[in-house]
């Protein structure tokens, strides 16, 4: 998959995984373990990326004797999904239409 | 390899990130690291799992690099709204204080130095006069005259010894701490 594509899709996964529930840095990855391939230091830079731009906010806790650092979506972040799945339906016509060997 | 090791190898290859965000880097493999920890899994195979640190640093920079996103542009440009504030305000500033003050600050280490210049002189004034005087007062005068002549040499040399060794050290750490301010004030520009 192209990178850039694979980085995006990335962002909106991280986003989905915590659209219903604030959500930790291990669960995120294990939640989107069956669906797309993301470790560590991908993770890192995506969660990192989505603060900077206000699709999360953050709040640690104490767990087990030490910090756990929770991701919680907003409204900025939520928008993002809507326009990655309004951009999905675009690119399923597009995907129709290559797929058919493009004309009418 | 130990997880300190690890993360060690890790942040020596991410020196060239703000410390605050080495620091969150760090937070958050401790993190990852306590997770799986918590699931059972050893320190071999976590790290395993995590793979080479220079590989995580890699790929941490690489996506520092490529990030677009709009806060870090508006970030960078406050940053340089920052350092054109800045340079403006160390113009004023060195104008109506630092420029002063800097000058009186090198008067000061002019005149230790001058000091430690006076007191060398006299040490090897003082040593003179300790030899020289008796030579030239033995013809003429008693034992007790060319004592004192003796004493005020060496008492000389003391004064000397005291005005060089104290004013060396003034002025040394006197001249350090004006480079220092100077770097300090001048130079933050080049960090930011």
């Amino acid at each position: 998959m192209d990178a850039q594509l694979k980085k995006g899709l990335l962002e909106v996964c991280v986003l989905s995984a915590i659209e219903k529930e604030e959500s930790y840095g291990y669960k995120i990855i294990s939640d989107l373990a069956p669906y797309i391939e993301i470790s560590e230091s991908t993770l890192y830079p995506i969660l990192r990326r989505l603060e900077s731009g206000g699709a999360v906010t953050t709040r640690s806790e104490a767990y087990n004797g030490r910090l756990r650092k929770y991701f919680r979506i907003t409204e900025i972040g939520k928008s993002k999904i809507q326009e990655f799945i309004e951009d999905m339906k675009q690119f399923e016509k597009i995907s129709k239409f290559i797929t058919r060997g493009g004309g009418v | 390899m130990t997880y300190k090791e690890w993360e060690r190898r890790l942040l020596k290859n991410l020196k060239s990130l703000p410390k605050t965000e080495r620091r969150s880097i760090a937070d958050y493999y401790r993190e990852m690291y306590g997770d799986k920890c918590d699931l059972g899994l050893s320190c071999e195979e976590i790290l395993q799992e995590f793979g080479a640190p220079e590989a995580c640093a890699t790929k941490i920079l690489s996506e520092e690099r490529e990030d677009p996103s709009p806060s870090k542009n508006n970030r960078t440009k406050r940053k340089n709204g920052v350092s054109v504030a800045y340079i403006v305000g160390i113009a004023f500033a060195s104008l109506i204080l630092i420029v002063p003050l800097a000058c009186v600050w090198a008067a000061l280490v002019a005149s230790f130095g001058a000091v430690t210049l006076s007191g060398a002189i006299f040490v090897l004034a003082g040593v003179a006069y300790t030899v020289l005087a008796p030579l030239m007062l033995s013809s003429g005068v008693g034992v007790a005259a060319i004592t004192a002549h003796i004493g005020t040499g060496i008492a000389l040399c003391g004064i000397g010894l005291i005005l060089f060794v104290s004013f060396m050290l003034l002025t040394k750490y006197t001249a350090i701490g004006l480079g220092k301010a100077l770097a300090f004030i001048y130079g933050r520009r080049k960090e930011q």
